[in-house]
């Protein structure tokens, strides 16, 4: 098990880089003078030149990326070009946000799609049925965009029950924290548990058309006994491949529902880093998610052998 | 058997728990510390002002600093006007006014002597001198602090010249001086928390302002509490707090639930309806909009396909000109506004450099006198172009009327309007046939001829148009070089003539200043660049209790 994990996470180096790679050269193919965007329309040339020199932003681009990778093995992943702070810091600051909200929107996700999943599964056909996977489909079909705004405007604006932006400081967590944070988790969750009650569904379906599914209930066992341990856990396992890659996207989601709900995440981030030519933050911040969805796969991976006693990787 | 269930009951037990706890309050933002508001508040005459009370303000971005020496964007800079002071400032109606500096007085050319203010505390509890002021225009002169913007280029040097008094000496004349000094990013800061804190000094700012600087964190925004001793009165508000919230819609709705007061901005659509509800002040603004053709004899796109760029004939610009109907299109965008944010060039109306025989310079509308000079100029079937507009709401409204018009005397045109960057990339390279763009500047005319029309400006400089004429550079050079207000007023005037003669511009609006305010809020008043702040020597933003 240790090995294959060793691997896995040396396997990972280059998938990392590569992706750091593909960032920097769209970011740098990407038009917009950072030196520009920082100093606004109005900057003097000379001002707008002598900054391009300090950031070092004449160099030629594989210069550029020499010296990022080089600083980055070493734990180092340069200064904000806007706001002249190492980048570590800043992504590590809004790390514990973004790493909460997705933590909630997935349990969230989880917790209202499996029961979800089953009940469309065992009442297959029925009102219940086409009732879930309706809700499910306008679930996966809306934007987190517009499903923020309209929760923003029924809840916050309309109803007045829960506050629509900020997010109070780790140090006063508490309910109040998370009274911040549940519409953009339910914002966040919408699209994931949609897409994991389909796939539940559909995998249910297909172990409860299974030989020892009859077997089981043959032998006398109860029918809920026979739903939970026999089917469910053998349909979780294709369900805990997308829940795994469900975090890719809520990380990628986070980005609109951070910006939408003014939550000081890592989202939030790359949001201002890109429209700032931030060349340093974006780095940052494509270099952590890949990390996080690459570490979720592994963990999935993982999982497998927990669910199935077949998959060993010894 | 019974595992699963239980386990999916105690999360959603904890998912329903969460849900109830949140249901019975009411409150958007919370701040750390509760205002410090007297519990039981004295009752006051209506329109008295009361002491007490938590600002909210919403910015529309995340703030980047708290030292004004490195503040570029707008978002620092409304908190940065609420810690700290400048020598000289701007009223709203655009005349300067002492404020760190009692009184001053050029001596020559390129000699200017100030009075300071005495009693003036920093919020570290020592007195504001000369050398703190000597300190701050070093360390901006200095090319080891690497200012992003070396606002001072033109100081030579300054000295004390007693406890209260400081001479800055110009390495040449420069007529718009103090509206240099005017600018928050030569904000008198203390030596010592600058060195004690070092580039912290940026989340640890220490100022002479009305408001001190409390907390910043990243989800809560920027708390300042009352500096009871400032200089000018006792601010009645107790604290402030700026919170950006990035979306429009939501801090209009917060605005309207009463959970923030102050918001930068408002959907254009809602605009009216809030004004008409008393949320919103709009004021005439100094953010020059207009339209430009690309005066570059080879970068305009245009020339790939009719292998010339016909917007060097004056002809074809005047048609465009002609074509255009300014009011109509003005009074589409701000019907409340239209007449009094009407632009015609670059000096604003209000100005005491604007020259009022311009406006009858510019040709009425004629669609027909439009076509005649298009086919003089050799396209009698028009041509095909793009308009480069910027993205916001009045600029693109603006833009499909121009489109709208343009169709008119035959010319076909796209409109482009790109994320900011880009445009800008495109903007500065000259790659554009027709803008839409913005230009906003010091209420110095300085600031806005000299970047908009020198030549040396050209490209990326302002003058995006890469419009030159000799006349204007040498008028504009010598307006800036002399004390003489009235050969500074004579030639502005000029240059104004010979913009509107040569069809540089195709001047929109000054766009209107634009803040959402609260009922509650007292004394609030936005100036012309759109900003505001919170206590001066005649105003004191109080809350109705």
């Amino acid at each position: 098990m240790r090995s294959y994990v060793l691997t896995r996470l040396l396997m990972a180096l280059p998938v990392l880089l590569g992706v750091s790679l593909m960032a920097f050269v769209i970011m740098h193919m990407t038009p917009g003078d950072p030196a520009r965007i920082i100093l606004g329309q109005e900057a003097r040339p000379e001002d707008v030149a002598a900054l391009r020199e300090q950031l070092g932003l004449d160099d030629p681009v594989l210069i550029q990326y020499g010296r990022f990778i080089g600083r980055a093995l070493q734990g180092d992943l340069g200064q904000s070009l806007k706001y002249h702070r190492p980048v570590s810091g800043m992504v590590l600051e809004r790390l514990p946000t973004t790493a909460l909200l997705a933590g909630l929107s997935l349990a969230l996700s989880v917790t209202v799609a499996i029961p979800l999943g089953v009940t469309a599964a065992v009442r297959r056909g029925t009102l219940t049925d086409v009732a879930t996977m309706m809700v499910a489909l306008v679930g996966v079909s809306a934007p987190s965009f517009w499903v923020a705004l309209m929760l923003i405007f029924f809840f916050s604006y309309k109803w007045q029950v829960l506050p629509a932006t900020g997010l109070p400081t780790f140090a006063n967590a508490g309910w109040g924290m998370l009274k911040h944070l549940v519409l953009p988790a339910t914002s966040l969750a919408l699209m994931s548990s949609a897409l994991i009650a389909r796939m539940v569904r559909s995998n249910l379906l297909e172990v409860l058309r299974q030989d020892f599914m009859r077997t089981a209930r043959a032998k006398g066992l109860r029918p809920m006994r026979v739903l939970m341990k026999h089917g469910l856990r053998n349909a979780l396992i294709p369900t805990v491949t997308v829940v795994g890659l469900q975090l890719g996207t809520l990380l990628g989601g986070a980005v609109i529902t951070e910006s939408v709900f003014g939550l000081p995440g890592v989202g939030w981030l790359a949001v201002d880093a890109v429209q700032s030519r931030d060349f340093p933050v974006v780095q940052g911040v494509v270099l952590l998610v890949a990390c996080a969805v690459t570490l979720a796969n592994l963990l999935v991976d993982l999982v497998y052998g927990l669910l199935d006693p077949r998959i060993s990787y010894s | 058997m019974r595992r699963i269930p239980v386990r999916i009951l105690a999360l959603l037990t904890l998912l329903m728990v969460a849900i109830a706890g949140c249901g019975g309050a009411s409150q958007g933002l919370q701040p750390t510390a509760p205002a410090q508001t007297p519990a039981q508040p004295a009752p006051a005459e209506p329109g008295t002002p009361q002491d007490g009370g938590h600002l909210k303000i919403a910015l529309a971005k995340d703030l980047v600093t708290l030292d004004p020496t490195f503040a570029m964007d707008n978002y620092s800079q409304h908190v940065i006007d609420q810690i700290y002071d400048t020598l000289v400032t701007y009223g709203p109606d655009g005349s300067l006014r002492a404020r760190l500096a009692t009184d001053w007085q050029a001596n020559s050319e390129t000699e200017w002597e100030f009075a300071l203010r005495q009693g003036v505390k920093f919020h570290n509890g020592r007195e504001m001198t000369a050398d703190d002021v000597v300190w701050t225009v070093n360390r901006m002169l200095d090319p080891d602090t690497k200012v992003p913007r070396q606002h001072l280029f033109m100081v030579e040097k300054v000295e004390k010249t007693g406890d209260y008094a400081v001479t800055f000496t110009l390495n040449q004349a420069y007529a718009p001086f103090l509206s240099v000094l005017a600018n928050r990013a030569l904000s008198i800061i203390p030596r010592e928390a600058v060195e004690e804190h070092g580039e912290d000094f940026a989340r640890n700012p220490v100022g002479t302002g009305p408001f001190k600087f409390v907390s910043w964190n990243p989800g809560e925004g920027v708390i300042l509490e009352r500096n009871a001793d400032y200089f000018f009165a006792r601010p009645h508000l107790d604290r402030v707090t700026f919170q950006p919230i990035t979306e429009t819609a939501v801090a209009q709705q917060q605005l309207e639930t009463g959970d923030v007061d102050v918001i930068q901005s408002a959907l254009p659509d809602d605009i009216e309806r809030l004004k008409d509800a008393g949320l919103i002040q709009l004021v005439p603004g100094l953010s020059y909009y207009y339209a430009l053709f690309n005066l570059h004899p080879d970068n305009a796109p245009i020339k790939a396909t009719l292998g010339k760029n016909p917007f060097l004939d004056k002809r074809v610009r005047e048609a465009i000109t002609l074509a255009f109907p300014v009011g109509d299109a003005i009074r589409a965008v701000y019907p409340s506004l239209s007449d009094e944010i009407r632009a015609y060039g670059p000096v604003p109306n209000a100005n005491w450099a604007f020259n009022p025989s311009i406006a009858n310079l510019y040709p009425e509308p004629n669609l027909e006198l439009a076509r005649e000079l298009l086919r003089d100029a050799g396209y009698p079937g028009g041509f095909k172009t793009e308009i480069l507009a910027m993205s916001d709401a009045a600029r693109r409204a603006i833009a499909q009327i121009l489109q709208n018009s343009l169709s008119q005397i035959g010319i076909e045109a796209t409109i482009t309007s790109p994320e900011f960057g880009v445009l800008l990339e495109r903007a500065n390279n000259q790659t554009f046939d027709i803008g839409v763009f913005g230009w906003g500047g010091s209420p110095d005319p300085h600031d806005f001829l000299f970047p908009l029309l020198h030549t040396d400006r050209r490209g990326s400089g302002g003058n995006n148009a890469y419009f030159s004429n000799a006349d204007v550079d040498r008028l504009i050079d010598q307006a800036a070089t002399t004390t003489d207000q009235a050969v500074r007023a004579r030639n502005y005037a000029q240059i104004q003539e010979i913009f509107v003669q040569e069809y540089v511009h195709l001047p929109l609006f000054y766009n209107p200043s634009v803040l959402g305010i609260a009922p509650r809020v007292q004394d609030l008043k936005v100036d012309p660049l759109a900003f505001f702040r919170l206590v001066t020597e005649d105003v004191n933003v109080w809350i109705k209790q």
